[in-house]
């Protein structure tokens, strides 16, 4: 059975990709990695970024909430020192680039543009300091006008992925296909909050943390059911997958992929299991195409 | 990279230090047979969405096909552990972390307080069979707590102290009591700890203006243990951080910030 799709000129042996934070730069397990569809980096910035201080997580009821503060060793590094150690990579690197402006990402494009990346996925889920700390991702004309503006300084396809809350995200879905964005991810971490009784403080050392794991994925397919109505660009389901019927769960709701995060925190091999299940299902069920489930679910 | 395998151990031995200190031997050849001094194991104690992080435990031995690791009921997690007997399954990864090299110098000293004194037991054992001068001392709460005394004996270390903080057992006192002394009777190179931040922190200030190599066994909440996460960091000394799961657990105490 093959699982093999090709959207916008990329070909994905299969849906899963290992999604942004969980899975490093690519220097490592390379042979999981390349039985996946593909990696998603950990966000890279212009800059260094040193991340927040200890502690970075803290475990909840069906998930976890991490605070890393997007720690990685900025645009010039990532160049140089990591992305000529990925030669060995048989399937597609997605580079995830974060920013406090659309200037910024574009910056970090302008030094990255490379052969051996097949796409870009936007973090917009960084606050954006000059228009006091909102996150990139949250207002629609603001989003429009990233994407387009990002669009014009590469031929690489874009993927927005999007915060789920403190905006409407089905408005922000929108903004990324109106401003030419080819794929939308949806979703990201949520923020959220631990307090610790003893010291009466934030347990967390940024304070913030992003949560994620098994209770995401009813909103996230919620919201894909939903925004799949109103627009055309390809889905990228992401939030709570643990197993090869969570991914099923997304493609019936739409997503034509899906990022494996919290997952990956557990078991490094976890994916494996899932893309094997997958193919065993995709048999059994006699499919041809994953374009035969994809969407089949509407609400 | 160190290879690292996923591997259901079986728990061959439980030893009751006391009722919430527990060890496991247990059996899981891949990991046993590639573990070095310093590493670590990582555990999936249930498939149970509400405990999605592994838990790191030090490797305090190996035998062959079996490593040994003691734990303290602390949460809800080892609290799941301290219920599973003989022949019950473990879900590791392993073996973890940055293996220490045995150093070119002579004379080592050893400092270990609580649960601190199991991975250093794994690496005097090495140290030994490399024929290095070893001073040891190693602290409790109570005799209870003061795990693997005999073991120490039987590696007989050039001297060994025992302290309790109630007096149960060897002196009366705690682990960085003997520090100051210990400098004027002997010559030291290298110093390994492990133990409570505060013990850590004491060491690092009696030590910090001696022209010694001083390492000590570092904790941080941790989830992927293999470099991917970047969870669990360590203050650098001079700004940035340490990821524990792949440059430490054992890093040089004069390099950071505790």
């Amino acid at each position: 059975m093959n699982l093999t799709q090709k959207i916008k000129n990329i070909t994905f042996q299969n849906p899963i990709l290992l999604a942004s934070g969980t899975y490093g730069f690519g220097l490592k397990f390379f042979k999981v990695i390349n039985q996946t569809g593909g990696i998603v980096t950990k966000t890279i910035t212009f800059n260094p970024l040193v991340g927040n201080p200890p502690p970075r997580i803290y475990e909840i009821e069906g998930g976890i909430i991490n605070s890393v503060g997007l720690e990685n060793p900025g645009a010039v590094y990532f160049l140089k020192r990591v992305l000529s150690n990925l030669k060995n990579l048989t399937t597609n690197l997605i580079v995830s680039i974060g920013g406090e402006s659309g200037e910024e990402i574009i910056k970090v494009i302008k030094i990255l543009d490379n052969q051996l990346i097949s796409a870009y996925e936007l973090n917009l889920s960084c606050p954006n300091i000059k228009a006091g700390g909102i996150l990139l991702g949250q207002e629609p004309r603001m989003v429009e006008k990233i994407l387009k503006e990002v669009k014009n300084n590469t031929k690489k396809p874009i993927i927005a992925k999007i915060p789920a809350t403190l905006c409407n995200p089905l408005e922000i879905a929108k903004a990324v296909e109106n401003g030419g964005g080819d794929f939308v991810t949806i979703t990201n971490t949520i923020p959220g909050l631990v307090i610790d009784v003893e010291k009466q403080r934030p347990f967390l050392g940024g304070v913030i943390g992003g949560i994620s794991g098994t209770f995401l994925k009813h909103y996230s397919l919620y919201l894909i059911a939903k925004i799949k109505k109103i627009i055309k660009i390809p889905i990228i389901g992401c939030g709570g997958i643990k197993n090869y019927r969570d991914v099923l769960e997304y493609l019936f709701c739409g997503a034509m992929l899906v990022e494996i995060g919290t997952l990956n925190l557990q078991n490094p091999f976890g994916v494996v299991k899932i893309i094997k299940d997958l193919k065993k299902w995709a048999k059994k069920n006699k499919l041809k195409d994953l374009k035969e489930i994809i969407g089949k679910i509407e609400i | 990279m160190n290879k690292i395998f996923l591997e259901k151990g079986k728990i061959k031995q439980r030893i009751n230090f006391s009722q919430e200190i527990i060890g496991f031997w247990v059996t899981a050849e891949n990991i046993s047979r590639h573990a070095k001094i310093g590493q670590f194991i990582h555990i999936k104690v249930a498939d149970n969405t509400n405990l999605i992080l592994r838990r790191p435990f030090s490797i305090a031995d190996v035998k062959n096909q079996d490593l040994f690791f003691i734990f303290r009921v602390v949460g809800k997690g080892t609290l799941l552990m301290s219920k599973l007997s003989k022949n019950d399954e473990l879900d590791i990864l392993g073996p973890l972390g940055k293996p220490i090299e045995i150093p070119q110098e002579k004379n080592i000293l050893i400092l270990g307080g609580g649960l601190g004194i199991a991975p250093l037991y794994f690496l005097t054992k090495n140290l030994k069979k490399n024929r290095k001068n070893l001073f040891v001392i190693l602290g409790a709460k109570n005799s209870k707590e003061l795990i693997l005394k005999e073991a120490f004996k039987k590696l007989k270390p050039e001297k060994l102290i025992f302290y309790t903080e109630d007096g149960t057992y060897g002196k009366k006192g705690k682990v960085p009591d003997s520090i100051t002394l210990i400098f004027e009777e002997e010559k030291i190179d290298v110093v390994y700890t492990a133990g409570p931040i505060a013990m850590l922190k004491k060491v690092k200030l009696l030590l910090e203006n001696k022209a010694i190599k001083v390492y000590g066994f570092l904790e941080e909440r941790m989830a992927c243990g293999v470099g991917l996460c970047y969870v669990c960091a360590v203050p650098k000394k001079d700004g940035g951080y340490f990821h524990l799961c792949e440059e430490g657990p054992c890093l040089s105490l004069k390099e950071i910030k505790l």
